[in-house]
């Protein structure tokens, strides 16, 4: 099949839900930002070192759930493609949150600001960390704006929130892990 | 959750030859394979592969496909001579042009062999939909008969030039885009778009400009 049809090339696209909207529609922008956020996690999966085998793990993981993501925003709520979607599984803010936890124990306790930077891999973790928390800015004023109480966005809501509290903290891990202390923020 | 790699062995039943060009292949259905009507296969075969939209219904216990024999086409060349008995390999089902159930009036637009994700929705159950299937020739207008209790009105598309068919209830002559630019009345209406790229592309946009609020799903073929 093809990947190009041309249906796009006035403005405007097709969301899962059938739905035409122009490209810069709230869902587009949510869901795009989710794509970039999926991309720069795979500059940042690029970068890792071999060793880092559970850390490669959990991107594989993340990178697959941002896409279950992303169709849950390109669907329109009351629409019967929903039907066709997978959910996140239950677990996933509370996995992160042991990763985290995981990954904060081998760390310094933090008491100042930091300069995003250091090693390639751990400055692209800050870079994802930033695209994330634009994702779920996008993801509130989506919710907000269609009024929609639905609870796989609010899922993704927290998942958002602590994938970007993930890429923090492995941006630290990163940097330690390579032998670069954190830079902190001199006022 | 399955690998992405993942591919099945089927092995060839039968051929059966629609028009001189076009034919449909029934292969055997692999244990665990599944699929949602509307969806496709990489088909692979002595190296070549290409992507065939099932025409079974999920629950079939054959799988079959519509083939074009095309000029030059390394796999429909092959798979035209092939012998029954033969291995292919197919991927796992694949796209999403699959139905979703509507109150809306539903419109089925194909030309060619795009009609095979439609034969698998209505063989699937779906019903009440108005078809409008394009071809050049008479005989390109594949699974009338077959359609007939399922659908809700059926609108051939003749684009060849001094071609028979005045026998055919509804018959227009021209292409599908300039049926529907004449034709629909305004409305709110779910629409499944499944040909060529240029057919994807040029019915798209008409809609946009002149049913706002269509919902359109489509599935564009090389």
């Amino acid at each position: 099949m093809k990947v190009y049809t041309g249906g796009g090339d006035k403005g405007k696209t097709s969301l899962f839900s059938g739905e035409r909207v122009p490209k810069h529609h709230i869902r587009i922008e949510a869901y795009g930002d989710l794509d970039e956020l999926n991309s720069v996690l795979g500059a940042v999966s690029a970068y890792l070192p071999a060793s880092e085998q559970a850390i490669l793990e959990d991107f594989e993981g993340i990178q697959s759930n941002l896409f279950v993501a992303g169709a849950w925003l390109a669907t329109t709520p009351d629409s019967s493609a929903i039907s066709y979607l997978t959910s996140l599984p239950e677990t996933v803010s509370k996995d992160l949150e042991m990763r985290i936890d995981a990954l904060s124990a081998a760390l310094p306790e933090l008491k100042e600001f930091i300069l995003p930077g250091g090693q390639p891999v751990a400055a692209w973790s800050h870079v994802a960390r930033t695209v994330c928390r634009r994702c779920e800015r996008r993801l509130t004023e989506l919710i907000e704006a269609s009024s929609e109480g639905n609870l796989q966005l609010a899922a993704i809501q927290v998942y958002l929130n602590r994938l970007s509290d993930y890429l923090f903290v492995l941006a630290r891990y990163l940097n330690q892990v390579l032998g670069t202390a954190d830079k902190t923020w001199k006022k | 959750m399955e690998p992405a790699g993942s591919v099945f062995s089927v092995s060839v039943l039968s051929r059966v030859w629609l028009n001189v060009e076009t034919f449909e292949l029934i292969c055997t259905r692999p244990r665990g394979f599944h699929f949602l009507a509307g969806q496709y296969v990489s088909l692979v075969y002595q190296g070549e592969a290409r992507e065939y939209t099932i025409l079974s219904s999920p629950e079939a216990v054959e799988l079959r496909f519509l083939i074009k024999q095309v000029v030059g086409g390394k796999l429909s060349t092959q798979l035209a001579n092939i012998a029954p008995g033969s291995i292919l390999e197919i991927s796992k089902a694949k796209g999403y042009l699959t139905f979703r159930p509507t109150e809306r009036p539903i419109f089925f637009v194909a030309t060619g062999v795009g009609i095979a994700p439609f034969v698998a929705m209505a063989a699937s159950g779906v019903r009440g939909f108005t078809l409008i299937h394009g071809a050049r020739i008479e005989s390109g207008l594949f699974y009338r008969q077959e359609l007939a209790a399922s659908v809700l009105r059926y609108i051939p598309c003749l684009s060849g030039l001094n071609v028979t068919g005045a026998e055919l209830p509804d018959l227009y002559r021209g292409y599908v885009t300039e049926y529907l630019k004449t034709s629909l009345p305004p409305g709110l209406y779910d629409f499944y778009l499944c040909g060529s790229v240029a057919m994807i592309r040029d019915m798209t946009h008409l809609l946009d400009e002149h049913h706002p609020g269509v919902r359109i799903f489509s599935e564009a073929f090389s």
